[in-house]
């Protein structure tokens, strides 16, 4: 499967870029959020900005615009790839994505709960926070690679059918089935001529529905 | 394309992004 050509035969420069470049996005965004949680439980897990008080802890310099820029643009750009990778039927790294994000954050709340940064003992609070992190990235981790050891072409743009019609993407009859349809027609064409005799007919047809053509 | 070549080349893709996201946050923190 994973030597089998994918995708459009000549996908355009366009759809390649974005994809490429919307992934990319999204490691930054992921990596920019893990640097800025980093710092904020350095000095303690919390501070705070503007409005009518003063805060005692202010946020380190350009931390909270990193933070809120970076969910919200690794949010919006994850949609752009996964929509990419559908639109140009080629196995994305989608799947991975929402782990990343809380196997990473998960580590940090685990990191500094064992040592926080203040130096007394076990900070429970953020031990159970990454115990909740680790499970809410490792358990779909976990699916993921289970489904995709025993499907492998399940890793072709995993997405739900209800966000093909955004990628542009047809729905109702998956262009994939037009290719099973027609070596199927050609199987039974061969069957009736006489080609292929009744277990052999059998034999391929089951060979073509599991994918092995 | 091959599988294996668009996952090495969004890999790629990937990690590039990584180290930008390092930039990124060690410039304007820096």
């Amino acid at each position: 499967m994973i030597g089998r050509v994918v995708g459009d035969a000549r996908p355009s420069v366009r759809s390649v870029l974005g994809l490429l470049l919307s992934l990319a996005g999204v490691a930054a965004a992921i990596t920019i959020v893990f640097l800025s949680m980093r710092r904020v439980m350095e000095i303690g897990g919390a501070c705070a900005q503007g409005g009518p008080f003063v805060p005692i802890r202010p946020c380190p310099r350009g931390v909270a615009g990193l933070l809120v820029g970076g969910i919200w643009g690794g949010m919006i750009l994850a949609f752009v790839y996964i929509a990419f990778a559908v639109r140009l039927r080629v196995p994305s790294l989608g799947g991975l994505l929402w782990p990343a994000l809380f196997l990473s954050l998960g580590w940090n709340f685990l990191e500094y709960g064992v040592a926080p940064p203040s130096g007394d003992g076990l900070a429970w609070g953020w031990l159970i926070c990454g115990v909740i992190f680790v499970l809410m990235g490792g358990v779909p981790l976990w699916i993921w690679v289970s489904v995709l050891r025993r499907k492998p072409s399940a890793a072709i743009a995993q997405i739900p059918r209800l966000l093909r019609p955004v990628a542009g993407v047809p729905t109702g009859t998956p262009r994939g089935d037009d290719g099973l349809a027609s070596v199927l027609e050609r199987l039974d064409t061969l069957h009736r001529s006489g080609a292929l005799d009744a277990s052999e007919y059998k034999a391929a047809k089951r060979r073509a529905i599991a994918g092995d053509r | 394309m091959t599988a294996w070549r668009w996952i090495v080349a969004q890999t790629l893709a990937a990690a590039g992004g990584i180290w930008l996201g390092i930039w990124l946050f060690g410039t304007v923190t820096g």
